[in-house]
């Protein structure tokens, strides 16, 4: 099985931009998987004043946000995920959109061969196919990035119902080249 | 101190004749240690012996140990959805009913009892200075056997879970998921409060 880390779309710069999101979430929680501690309780934030907002189906910073056509489509496939519902409220436009925060499984996959750049964040991720079990969405621990990455089937389904403003970057596993 | 109740099957074992397939391998590390990155949802059958089935067609147990794992009724998965437990994960079992030579002449499919193995992500959460625990093998483990507590601190938001490095099968609940559990009357389910745990019966 191929494996994705699942980003943002750097090339669409008008994406919304939610402010104030970690003021709202119990980062200790979130960070370790702690998921006793996680309130899914609906969080609301404002969103970055632009001239135009695009409202894309997966909002990387500050942490993972799904539209709820994506996390329709992530609750289906990968039941171990955890979700909490976040309103993201544009008040020059008066306009509300509805996301969820994703919270997916994280345990520790992380390859040796894993590069890492000197600030410590990942130069090279790596992984260990065999920690992966049947995993569909999940974290890595043992990095500073709250990396998303997702499976091949998952990635095509992704891709075949037309999802807008993510892309994916394959990750390597240990052993290949 | 918050209180908390193990879950205890209070059945007579001789009515839980379950042969697991030679076919059907559970896999522990999500079951018993809560590695839930190997959990699938697959479909599995068990078969329940003739021996006791009396007993099943009276009444089906809600609760049901079968050495290192645990079984749920259909009806108990219920509950904990409607309680909003959403920190545990269900395999599917079906419990294959024995063909029972009622009458001959009648063709009968094969009947199933729908079963849920759950799994859970444990917690690290026994105050072991105040707890009766052996330690088991190297890896820091320990086997509770008698009174133990837990910090309540360490438990959140969840109202069922299990307990990080500690060999016993327990699934634990808190007061509210216990009395709501209790009003439901469950049958073969019993729940003991952990300060008056007394170790496993041999």
């Amino acid at each position: 099985m191929e494996y994705f880390v699942m980003r943002q779309d750097p090339r669409l710069t008008n994406m919304v931009e939610p402010q104030g999101l970690l003021n709202q979430i119990d980062k200790y929680a979130y960070k370790n998987d702690e998921r006793q501690y996680f309130d899914k309780s609906a969080a609301f934030c404002y969103i970055k004043e632009k001239p135009c907002n695009d409202y894309g189906d997966y909002l990387e910073k500050p942490l993972p946000l799904v539209s709820d056509k994506l996390k329709m489509l992530l609750e289906e496939r990968e039941k171990c995920n955890f979700f909490k519902t976040v309103a993201l409220y544009d008040s020059k436009r008066m306009h509300q959109e509805v996301y969820s925060l994703l919270m997916p499984l994280k345990f520790s996959c992380l390859s040796t061969q894993t590069e890492f750049n000197k600030d410590g964040s990942v130069k090279k991720l790596v992984l260990e196919q065999s920690k992966l079990g049947c995993c569909k969405v999940f974290r890595v621990s043992g990095i500073v990035e709250e990396l998303v990455i997702i499976n091949l089937d998952l990635v095509e389904k992704i891709l075949h119902q037309g999802f807008f403003g993510l892309k994916f970057e394959p990750v390597a596993l240990e052993g290949q080249r | 101190m918050k209180r908390y109740y193990v879950l205890n099957c209070d059945l007579d074992e001789s009515i839980i004749k379950i042969t697991i397939p030679s076919d059907v391998e559970l896999d522990s590390r999500v079951f018993v240690r809560g590695e839930l990155q190997y959990f699938n949802e697959e479909l599995e059958r068990f078969d329940l012996e003739e021996e006791g089935i009396e007993t099943w067609l009276m009444d089906e147990p809600d609760f049901l140990k079968l050495g290192d794992f645990v079984l749920f009724s259909d009806s108990l998965k219920d509950l904990l959805d409607d309680a909003e437990v959403e920190n545990l994960f269900y395999k599917p079992i079906f419990l294959r009913m024995p063909k029972l030579e009622l009458d001959e002449t009648v063709e009968e499919d094969e009947e199933f009892l729908d079963y849920h193995l759950p799994a859970t992500k444990p917690i690290e959460a026994v105050i072991w200075n105040q707890s009766e625990f052996e330690s088991v093998g190297t890896e820091g483990q320990k086997k509770l056997t008698g009174k133990f507590f837990i910090e309540p601190q360490k438990i959140g938001n969840f109202k069922i879970f299990r307990l990080k490095n500690v060999t016993n099968n327990f699934w634990i609940v808190d007061e509210d998921l216990k009395n709501y559990l209790e009003e439901a009357m469950l049958i073969g389910l019993s729940m003991i409060e952990t300060s008056q745990y007394e170790g496993e019966v041999k």
